[in-house]
């Protein structure tokens, strides 16, 4: 059984297509998943076709990627797809438009009329069951007879992405950041980019706008990091995500027949995959831009290293915080309206940075803990300014130590909420914290533990340098070697059931 | 790690192609090496199978030989070490393993063989649920997978009905991409803790040295009993319903390894094993009877004979109506030997 056949049982139920030529599609490349091998052969076809091109053909090579990408979603969902490209579309002309307006409140009308349309898609397809449950909900405790039918829809792969990515090219056309895209091929491609499109991350039309327009020459290099960033993204995915799913899969679906030591150590294991998953897959999107001579941003910068929860969405899903902060936080008034305000602005921004997540009550939970979290830090932060003393023991090794240990334990608490069933989450942590008798998890706990060395010691191997150093004087040959050891073992430790990437589904 | 755009000195680009390829070379290697290497010795894609033979090569020393080939049936039940004890001069191994019905029979007997340890009595266990036959093949090909098989042994089991594009794939796969494909039996070895149980291929390491297992367990409660009956109802009551008691695939192949062993002088019993009268009730009306008739008359036309063990056991011998508790197979291996085994060496020449 290869990779593939796993994946096809992991895979979200497909609409149906009307088109035979769709229906085609589909059959040679079932889902939108990087470590498949239909995915492998549409990437080998895709690269070679591109690089074959003659380079001084460079709209060619851009018109290529932007049908592989389309095709690379219709794959899965043809209607989809020409609603992602005919949005896509829209975006380009709204900005066109509202570069020729000079007018501001003509301006400020196409802008509104550009984040509605991708606010009301997003609404629609991901939220409207949301908030017809919760009215339902609402209706319910209030007495109120009959409910409102909830629709049965499919929700697009990648919506929260791109829409975001549409979002703020429209905000940073409308404040005159960046000119509007004169070319509409460049910009479907920045919005298809088939790496990023499904789960991010999320890419700023200044970043990747003004890489469609150079020039890319074949280059070793480029392939070799292009490899290794997706071998670094296989091994998260398949040796240590999907491994740690095994362990915390039942306890927290489940958390009554487990004792509370399994939900702690369920906790951790869940704590490892969401970042093994979401970071791997970041991993092979950048290998996979980077083979095209694109490079997308950094997501993630060892953020259970974090000394505090700030630092924390410094270096966490860095494109959605970044994004955030700029398009949230600052417009809401950032810090400059003192204590109170900037408290507010902090829990608003990650309440909605929770609902971003998921369209469940349990995710906005998450954002508000995350937001009560860096209140107080921020409070924390302000009275330890007094305290001289204090201050240096928490900067010393060791207390820089004991923070980052703190802020861990509070991000993996709050992990618990990261799921769409919030009673479930609840019954976890009454559970963790008031001692139940139970089952033990299904796995040897050892290989929790080991993996969970393994995490900390590259962790810290490239924290302090030493990854570089070694690097910086391999052989090519021994170089070769590590990418086969890579692989093998990660092919080695893929458990018997292989799951969809967490953040496919957001 | 470096990912900018810009174009690196010439050095590093060679490097890097350097890299590339070269890992590409090596995994590529690895994949073709260990498959060929995995299809010319069957213990690494079957560890239980590997792990019974390392055991058996140990017992095999000249003496008079007695193996017991079949399922958990005859992996719990089949006490060697007894036989060894009540027939001084004699050695014993039970090759029991899980599921195997009559296609891993043969595989394993010709395994056996080119192994160069030939029995002097070969028992072979006669798992009725393995005899089912469905539209799609014999019920067995669900246990006996193409990655467990070497080709020669893929195209016997075709040429019995199993599904030739599902056995093939799996084969293949297990040949080109074995470090995925076998990565249970690989880590199973390695460190088995990593894997579910059911995955780990390890359990055949922890037999006697004759190859035998009993549950640590010496009864059950009636509830559970009831919980694991229920379990083996629901496990068998399909494939028995399944069974086609005159004639199927899976008769002609125990036909064909009768026929094998014949030819190559081994004498060979059949072995009905005990059943609590509670499984008993699990077979469709008459089909157990004409199952025995069937088998009786295959291994009358090729010099054989049926050992029907069917009620030699009481219902508290058993866990689940089938596999033996220690007493139980203590019981039941005493009387083979009498019945069975002493008599044969005793009296008849090869």
């Amino acid at each position: 059984m290869t990779p593939i056949s796993v994946f096809a049982a992991a895979s979200p139920a497909q609409p149906a297509s009307e088109f035979a030529y769709f229906r085609l599609l589909r059959e040679q490349l079932p889902e939108p998943f990087f470590q498949t091998q239909p995915f492998l052969i549409f990437l080998a076809v895709v690269a070679g076709v591109y690089w074959l091109t003659p380079r001084r053909w460079k709209e060619i090579r851009v018109w290529w990627l932007v049908i592989a990408s389309f095709h690379f979603y219709a794959a899965w969902s043809a209607e989809l797809a020409f609603l992602v490209a005919g949005t896509t579309v829209a975006d380009f002309c709204l900005a066109r438009l509202m570069d020729r307006t000079s007018n501001p409140r003509g301006r400020r009308a196409i802008l509104f009329a550009s984040i509605g349309m991708n606010l009301g898609i997003l609404a629609y397809f991901k939220y409207k069951n949301f908030f017809l449950g919760s009215l339902n909900t609402m209706l319910d405790s209030a007495g109120v007879p009959g409910s409102i039918e909830t629709l049965s829809i499919l929700v697009p792969f990648g919506i929260s992405f791109y829409t975001f990515e549409a979002i703020s090219y429209a905000v940073d056309v409308y404040r005159r950041k960046i000119p509007a895209e004169r070319s509409l091929p460049h910009f479907l491609l920045f919005i298809l980019f088939f790496p990023h499109l499904v789960a991010g991350p999320i890419v700023r039309a200044g970043d990747f706008l003004k890489q469609t327009r150079r020039i890319k020459r074949w280059n070793w290099l480029r392939v070799q990091v292009a490899v290794q960033f997706f071998l670094m993204g296989v091994f998260k995915k398949f040796a240590i995500a999907d491994r740690m799913a095994a362990f915390s899969d039942g306890p927290l679906q489940n958390p009554g027949e487990y004792s509370t030591s399994s939900l702690w150590l369920a906790a951790l294991a869940y704590t490892l995959r969401i970042y093994a998953d979401f970071s791997g897959y970041t991993d092979m999107a950048i290998g996979l831009a980077h083979l095209f001579g694109y490079k997308l941003n950094r997501n993630f910068d060892m953020p259970y290293l974090s000394p505090n929860v700030s630092e924390f969405w410094k270096r966490w899903h860095i494109s959605l915080s970044s994004w955030l902060r700029d398009y949230v936080y600052i417009p809401l008034g950032g810090n400059r309206g003192g204590g109170w305000a900037t408290n507010r602005n902090l829990m608003i921004t990650m309440a909605l940075g929770g609902l971003w997540h998921g369209a469940s009550w349990s995710y906005v939970l998450w954002g508000v803990i995350h937001g009560a979290l860096l209140i107080g830090h921020r409070q924390f932060r302000a009275w330890c300014e007094t305290k001289p003393r204090l201050s240096a023991i928490l900067e010393s090794h060791p207390g820089t130590v004991l923070r980052i240990a703190v802020t861990f334990f509070a991000v993996s608490l709050a992990w618990i909420f990261f799921r769409p069933d919030i009673a479930g989450a609840w019954s976890v942590l009454e559970r963790m914290f008031v001692y139940s008798p139970g089952k033990p998890l299904e796995l040897n706990n050892r290989s929790l533990w080991y993996t969970a060395l393994f995490v900390l010691g590259c962790h810290v191997t490239v924290k302090k340098g030493w990854w570089q150093w070694v690097w910086d004087r391999t052989p090519p040959v021994a170089a070769g070697v590590g990418y086969a050891a890579c692989l093998t073992l990660a092919m080695l430790l893929a458990p018997p059931t292989a799951k969809t990437f967490i953040y496919f589904t957001f | 790690m470096d990912v900018s755009n810009e174009p690196k000195s010439s050095s590093r680009r060679r490097w890097a192609a350097w890299g590339v390829l070269s890992g590409a070379v090596v995994i590529v290697a690895l994949q073709l090496g260990f498959g060929a290497y995995a299809e010319r010795n069957p213990k690494r894609k079957d560890p239980a199978y590997g792990d019974k033979l390392t055991k058996l090569k140990v017992r095999a020393n000249g003496e008079p030989l007695v193996v017991q080939i079949g399922s958990s049936r005859t992996l719990l039940g089949f006490h060697a070490g007894q036989v060894e004890a009540e027939c001084p001069g004699v050695r014993a191994f039970n090759f029991g393993t899980p599921a195997s019905g009559p296609f891993a029979n043969s595989i394993y007997l010709r395994r056996m063989l080119n192994e160069g340890i030939v029995p002097d009595l070969l028992l072979v266990e006669l798992l009725p649920p393995a005899f089912a036959e469905y539209p799609d093949g014999p019920g067995e090909q669900a246990a006996l997978t193409g990655e467990r098989l070497s080709e020669r042994e893929l195209d016997f089991v075709i040429r019995h009905g199993f599904s030739k594009d599902k056995s093939t794939a799996a084969w293949r796969e297990s040949v080109y991409n074995p470090l995925y494909t076998l990565r249970f039996q690989l880590l199973g070895r390695v460190a088995p803790s990593w894997l579910p149980w059911r995955l780990r291929f390890d359990w055949s390491r922890k037999t006697d040295p004759h190859g035998w297992v009993s549950p640590l367990q010496t009864f059950v409660t009636s509830d559970q009993r009831t919980e694991r009956s229920a379990m083996a109802a629901g496990e068998y009551r399909e494939n028995l319903a399944a069974m086609h008691p005159e004639a199927s695939r899976p008769l002609d192949a125990l036909a064909e390894m009768l026929d094998f062993s014949r030819e190559r002088g081994i004498p060979t019993r059949l072995i009905l094993m005990p059943e609590s009268p509670w499984f008993q009730s699990l077979y469709p009306t008459g089909v157990y009877g004409r199952f025995r008739d069937t088998i009786q008359r295959i291994a009358r036309e090729r010099g054989s004979g049926v050992i029907d063990s069917t009620d030699w056991l009481a219902e508290e011998e058993f866990y689940d109506g089938h596999h033996m508790f220690r007493a139980g197979a203590e019981n039941f291996t005493h009387r083979l030997t009498d019945e069975v085994i002493r008599p044969h060496l005793e009296g008849g020449p090869r």
